[in-house]
């Protein structure tokens, strides 16, 4: 089985006549996270939606793996993390029990969980190091430490396709790149990871695919060429603001380094020929060297 | 058959007319009622009043009085168990208004008071006494006179409580008004239709008006229309099929709703298949 | 005064049994309609009943299959008026269950029927017949064992219903199916509290339980045992005092979630006095 994803101009209409999404197309291969970019209302959750069968498409297609969307449920390929705010954290489960959740697809009528199924779930909750917090209910965790107990579950699930809603909303930095780290391994896994966000700063962290909603697919791609200023703007309209440094007084003898202070979400920020600029050089030593080829220096 | 025969008969005449005025305070209440989206607040308050009235009448003091000041009593519990428990609302509600009524059922099964368990549940507005009616109509007016008076800072706080206090309104004051207004209208509707059924009074005209209209003015005329025109008809037609006069009143009214479900102009099923027809036509 | 007094007449030993077996049945659904947010829907369902018990009088048929009937006729039409209108869902479930019972009533006043009107409402505990007493002990067995078998998937339904719709569950046949075992445990609850009360019997056995702790498995059975300690002394109670059985069980309940709640409060007043 070859993992792929594949959306050809789906329409999704609402029964009050709505249309929430049209002619939406994009492609995604193995091995990848791929950022879904738009604001509210622009037709991301619908999307997720349809992606897990929820809605059907009034036109179109979706294939997941060559499969149809009803096809992949009954394998399980696709497994969600939802929003945090969706979830109610009072609920009288400990950590264990969720991730447990994530196997009851592949167990008998009764959901007696097997040997098998308690290693899945044991060698889930340690990936994502929540090992020791099993026996805790959901609602004495951190905000970091509640998303890494769904993503567990969809490990656990063994979801190949696994869609992220608003990951890093009420999460600090730090769990932040924990939680991208462990993205990255899933990634180099093969697995397909979508995540649904407006947080742009951070796309470039850690995506190497964007696709740009607004009421359709605006652009999809590889983030280098699809994550422009000009695409954004498409995306975004009005709705996204600008500060733009024309005379900016950073020189030569700052190093090069400027700090930008932000309430909540990272800053994107693009260098003066609307190129994305990363905070750090490290990792990024091809990118570097490949501007200095275009500058001559 | 005459079609005028009920209205010879005093007793009819009198639960004709106290039927359309309570009719029309609930239904002008139950605008608010609805868009505050409290409609079990207004079930669970109208089962809370009952221990109120068998302790009002071991008192010795008007039934109303006691139904009333029950009500209330319910209402804060309510809120505080809210608070303190950390429970959903509507578990709160189910656990205070059952506890509250199986208190009134137990001490009417002690001690009988003048109105018996099945008025007080099923309503009996034939046999109305002229104190309980003296009773019924001073509550409608005062709900009336207060309505009337306050009803722009109700549907302000109704519609936006954040934006109410930021203008200086005491929102806690108007969330108690709303609530002794709802037990004040359950009490006063207890003897038409009985506890289990105030609720419809208190809902149902509201939400066919908000089928009907986008305007709240409109909608406050239409509800109490519909309320009082239900009322006063169910009590005539119940005289003919010799049946509980609550239920024909409830019935007309969720009748009228049904007709307004489906025929509604814009927000009707029949309006909104055409809206999604059009969309789809446009699609193709 | 004799306080075996009780044990010495059958009816009381019955009424003690089937009390017992009814709350138990109402504890375990009670945890999942608590954690679901449905406590009304209990509430409507319960009322909406009545037209079903008239009419399945009037057809000659069991009184439990009508009343099901009945109750799941008013979920269903909650459900798609809500789906299909502006109108948000509790105003919807008052204007449908109002609506059903009020119809009930109007058949009721038409329809001489064997069943006492009074005995619907408030229940008959002390003088339930021999068929309804192996109507309710049958429904009975059937709801328990349905959620029972059914509680994991249930728990995910009502934890996360995305969810469970990802891995395959059919959130619709759950939705349904709880609905259903709702309208059930109400039939089998009807002769001992009455349509009126069981609302209580379906609120706050749960929230008791919900008050004390943390997991479900463990809640499932506290509500349990309260719920059965609560019937049975409503019952013993009502004996001595001559009232309402339905209505001594639901206020042993609402006793019960006092003392849960005042427990619980003085817990938390310890543990934030050692932090």
């Amino acid at each position: 089985m070859i993992l792929s994803l594949e959306a050809s101009s789906v329409t999704v209409a609402y029964p009050n006549g709505h249309t929430a999404l049209r002619d939406a197309t994009f492609k995604l291969g193995a091995g990848t996270i791929a950022a879904l970019v738009g604001i509210n209302g622009s037709g991301k959750s619908t999307l997720f939606k349809a992606l897990m069968g929820f809605v059907k498409p009034v036109k179109g297609q979706i294939h997941i793996a060559g499969l149809s969307v009803e096809q992949a449920r009954k394998q399980k390929l696709v497994a969600y993390v939802p929003q945090s705010e969706e979830v109610d954290w009072t609920f009288p489960v400990s950590v264990w029990d969720v991730v447990m959740m994530g196997r009851y697809g592949h167990m008998n009528f009764l959901r007696i969980p097997s040997a098998e199924d308690k290693r899945v779930v044991s060698e889930s909750l340690e990936r994502v190091g929540m090992k020791e917090y099993q026996e805790r209910q959901i609602g004495e965790l951190s905000g970091g430490q509640k998303k890494r107990v769904f993503l567990a579950r969809a490990l656990a699930q063994s979801g190949q396709i696994i869609l992220l809603d608003e990951p890093f909303t009420g999460v600090d930095v730090t769990t932040e790149e924990a939680i991208i780290a462990l993205l990255r391994t899933l990634r180099d896994e093969g697995r397909i990871i979508l995540v649904s966000t407006h947080n742009l700063g951070s796309v470039p962290e850690f995506c190497d695919q964007v696709v740009l909603v607004n009421r359709t697919v605006l652009a999809s791609g590889p983030l280098e060429e699809v994550f422009t200023e000009q695409n954004l703007r498409q995306a975004f309209g009005g709705a996204l603001r600008q500060f733009h440094f024309e005379h900016s007084t950073i020189q030569d003898h700052d190093g090069k380094t400027v700090k930008l202070l932000t309430d909540d979400e990272r800053p994107l920020v693009f260098g003066k020929d609307g190129h994305l600029e990363y905070k750090d050089r490290s990792g990024r030593e091809d990118l570097v060297n490949k501007r200095k080829e275009e500058v001559g220096e | 058959m005459n079609l005028l025969t009920p209205l010879e008969y005093d007793y009819m005449l009198k639960a004709i007319l106290v039927s359309g005025l309570i009719g029309a305070v609930c239904a002008f209440l139950s605008c608010f009622i609805t868009l505050k989206g409290w409609s079990l607040m207004g079930d669970a308050l109208s089962h809370a009043v009952v221990p109120g009235v068998s302790l009002a009448w071991l008192a010795g003091l008007p039934f109303s009085l006691g139904a009333f000041i029950a009500g209330v009593i319910a209402a804060i519990t309510m809120g505080w168990l809210k608070r303190k428990s950390g429970l959903r609302e509507d578990a709160v509600i189910g656990i205070v208004f059952t506890s509250w009524f199986a208190l009134g059922l137990l001490l009417l099964s002690l001690f009988p008071s003048h109105l018996n368990l099945k008025t007080i549940i099923l309503g009996n507005i034939l046999a109305i006494s002229d104190p309980d009616i003296l009773q019924v109509v001073v509550i409608a007016g005062i709900s009336i006179l207060v309505l009337a008076l306050k009803w722009r800072d109700l549907l302000l706080y109704c519609f936006d409580e954040a934006h109410a206090r930021s203008l200086g309104m005491n929102t806690s004051f108007l969330h108690f008004l709303l609530l002794a207004l709802l037990s004040a209208t359950a009490v006063a509707a207890l003897q038409t239709v009985g506890a289990c059924l105030v609720v419809a009074m208190l809902v149902t005209p509201g939400a066919t008006a908000y089928l009907l209209t986008d305007r709240f003015g409109r909608m406050l005329g239409m509800a109490t229309a519909i309320g009082a025109g239900c009322s006063v008809l169910g009590a005539y037609l119940s005289y003919f099929i010799n049946g509980s006069t609550g239920g024909c009143i409830v019935v007309l009214q969720t009748l009228v709703f049904l007709l307004a479900l489906v025929f509604a102009p814009k927000h009707g099923l029949l309006a909104s298949r055409r809206i999604r027809r059009l969309a789809a036509s446009n699609l193709a | 005064m004799n306080w075996l007094a009780p044990f010495q007449y059958p009816f009381m030993v019955e009424a003690l049994l089937i009390s017992a077996l009814v709350g138990i049945v109402c504890a375990v659904f009670s945890c999942y309609l608590v954690l679901k947010g449905w406590s009304l829907m209990g509430d409507a369902i319960s009322h909406a009943v009545l037209p079903g018990i008239v009419l399945a009088y009037l057809c000659g048929l069991p009184l439990a299959v009508g009343a099901f009937a009945a109750g799941l006729i008013c979920a269903m039409s909650i459900g798609w008026i809500k789906s299909s209108t502006r109108i948000k869902e509790d105003t919807v479930m008052g204007i449908v269950f109002t609506g059903m019972f009020a119809l009930g009533l109007v058949l009721f006043t038409k329809v001489q029927t064997e069943a006492h009107l009074n005995h619907i409402l408030f229940g008959n505990l002390l003088g339930i017949e021999r068929e309804d007493l192996i109507q309710t002990v049958v429904v009975s067995f059937l709801t328990l064992a349905m959620v029972l078998i059914l509680r994991k998937d249930l728990m995910l339904f009502c934890f996360d219903p995305a969810h469970a719709r990802a891995i395959g569950l059919s959130t619709v046949i759950l939705h349904y199916l709880l609905l259903a075992l709702l309208s059930g445990t109400i039939v089998a609850s009807m002769q001992a509290v009455g349509i009126l009360l069981v609302v209580a019997m379906l609120v706050t056995p749960g929230c008791t339980a919900r008050l004390l702790c943390h997991r479900l498995d463990r809640m499932l059975v506290l509500a349990t045992l309260s719920s059965v300690i609560a019937s049975c002394l409503g019952v013993y109670v009502s004996f001595f005092i001559n009232g309402s059985t339905g209505a001594c069980i639901v206020l042993a309940q609402s006793f019960l979630f006092a003392l849960a709640f005042v427990w619980r409060g003085r817990q938390s007043k310890r543990t934030t006095a050692l932090n």
